[in-house]
């Protein structure tokens, strides 16, 4: 079969993929469905926030928490949507490998971490807002 | 296979190279299992077989070399079979390990989906037009094909996955604003407000989803040879406003797609091929 040049393996691995992947709902390795979602939200979103000294920052720049357990990340975040699990699990699994050791002082930054809550407006548009759940404090991560 | 028969044409060594950069950067979207030492939650592969072995920092290391020797190997043409056997084996161990990570099941990482699974096809349709005894040429053709045909199957079901979890709702500005939201806080600090900003443009996220929606459902015709080229600029384009919007930089996905759309897969007469 040669329409526009079409060839009968290219159409074969096609729909070969198509009914593999809707038909086993993402069963087999590689072959995903749904995939790349990003789902229209019913409810509010949520992603975890992490500041540091009052400004948001990346986790991965400081080690040796005291006063914030891994706990304190919602991994559950009932009520709420979320799109990037991934992201409440990384914060949870780097507050847990790098808590300071018992009698080590405090560090000189303050850190919080919480949720924030994004949410579609009337008008549309997207409005933000924070939920701190723990303050602790940590030390810059060494280089 | 005669000696000095033409086994490929000049002009697709650069489409090789470029699919095999996607396939590189799949693997470098496992990163984060170098963490890992353990498998604490074993899936996938690892809940058939113990991987604890290949979560070691020096294990991984070794994968990741023997990797990158299967993928110099499968570029040059050296034993392609089994350097893709061994690049499609070591995508699936880092995806175990991925899919292992914690105790809440994730989903897997989709970066690897198009690189490894046009890679099968690639592979799985030459070994079958070789033992054919198709002419070199034939069987590399049938085998780009195979792959191209899985690129616009997987492009496809990830734009009808948005279209039948949320409707054609899904393209509308506010939805597209708040996952630009969601990822845009991640990444370079430099680029966040420039996302969030962004984000404050409802027609133009609107015009962004109507834009991936366009892409990823019209790329079931990249099926036909003569459409490649334009719809892989535009999956192109597609990738790159989303790497400087989102956040979310998904070079696997394009880089197979550009090797794929810029292959030379007609039907070449000798003299074309010398």
């Amino acid at each position: 079969m040669r329409w526009y040049g079409v060839e009968r393996v290219t159409l074969g691995w096609c729909a070969a993929f198509v009914v593999l992947a809707v038909g086993l709902g993402g069963a087999v390795p590689f072959v995903p469905f749904p995939m790349f979602v990003f789902k229209l939200p019913e409810r509010p979103t949520v992603i975890p926030l992490f500041k540091a000294d009052g400004v948001p920052s990346s986790e991965e720049g400081f080690e040796r928490f005291s006063g914030v357990a891994p706990s304190a990340v919602d991994l559950a975040h009932r009520g709420y949507e979320c799109s990037a699990e991934h992201m409440m699990h990384e914060l949870e699994e780097w507050l847990r490998w790098h808590q300071a050791a018992p009698g080590e002082p405090d560090g000189p930054v303050v850190v919080e971490v919480g949720l924030r809550i994004l949410e579609i407006g009337p008008d549309g548009r997207v409005t933000t807002t924070e939920r701190i759940d723990a303050r602790g404090r940590a030390w810059p991560a060494a280089r | 296979m005669a000696s000095g028969e033409v086994t490929e044409l000049p002009a697709n060594r650069w489409p090789r190279a470029w699919f095999a950069a996607g396939l590189f950067m799949a693997m470098i979207s496992y990163n984060r299992i170098s963490r890992m030492e353990s498998v604490p939650y074993p899936r996938g592969l690892a809940a058939w077989v113990d991987l604890g072995w290949a979560a070691q920092p020096s294990a991984l290391a070794g994968l990741a070399l023997l990797f990158l020797v299967a993928m110099v190997a499968w570029v040059v043409r050296v034993r392609e079979t089994a350097a893709a056997v061994v690049m499609i084996a070591v995508l699936w161990i880092a995806e175990s390990l991925h899919l292992s990570q914690w105790a809440d099941d994730v989903g897997g990482n989709k970066a690897a989906v198009l690189p490894v699974a046009s890679l099968l096809a690639y592979t799985v349709t030459r070994a079958w037009s070789r033992r054919r005894g198709d002419d070199a040429l034939t069987v590399e053709r049938l085998a780009v094909e195979a792959a191209c045909g899985v690129c616009a199957a997987a492009y496809f079901l990830a734009g009808v996955s948005k279209i039948s979890e949320s409707g054609l709702m899904w393209a509308s500005g506010s939805n597209l604003a708040l996952h630009i939201t969601v990822h845009g806080w991640r990444g370079v600090e430099a680029l966040i407000p420039f996302r969030l900003a962004v984000a404050e443009v409802l027609p133009l996220c609107t015009l962004f989803g109507v834009g991936t929606l366009i892409v990823e459902c019209g790329y079931l015709f990249f099926v036909v040879p003569a459409l490649r080229k334009p719809l892989s600029i535009a999956a192109t384009l597609m990738h790159l406003s989303i790497g400087l919007v989102m956040g979310l930089h998904h070079y696997d996905w394009m880089f197979v797609e550009i090797g794929l759309a810029w292959y030379v897969v007609a039907a070449p007469t000798r003299a074309a091929a010398r």
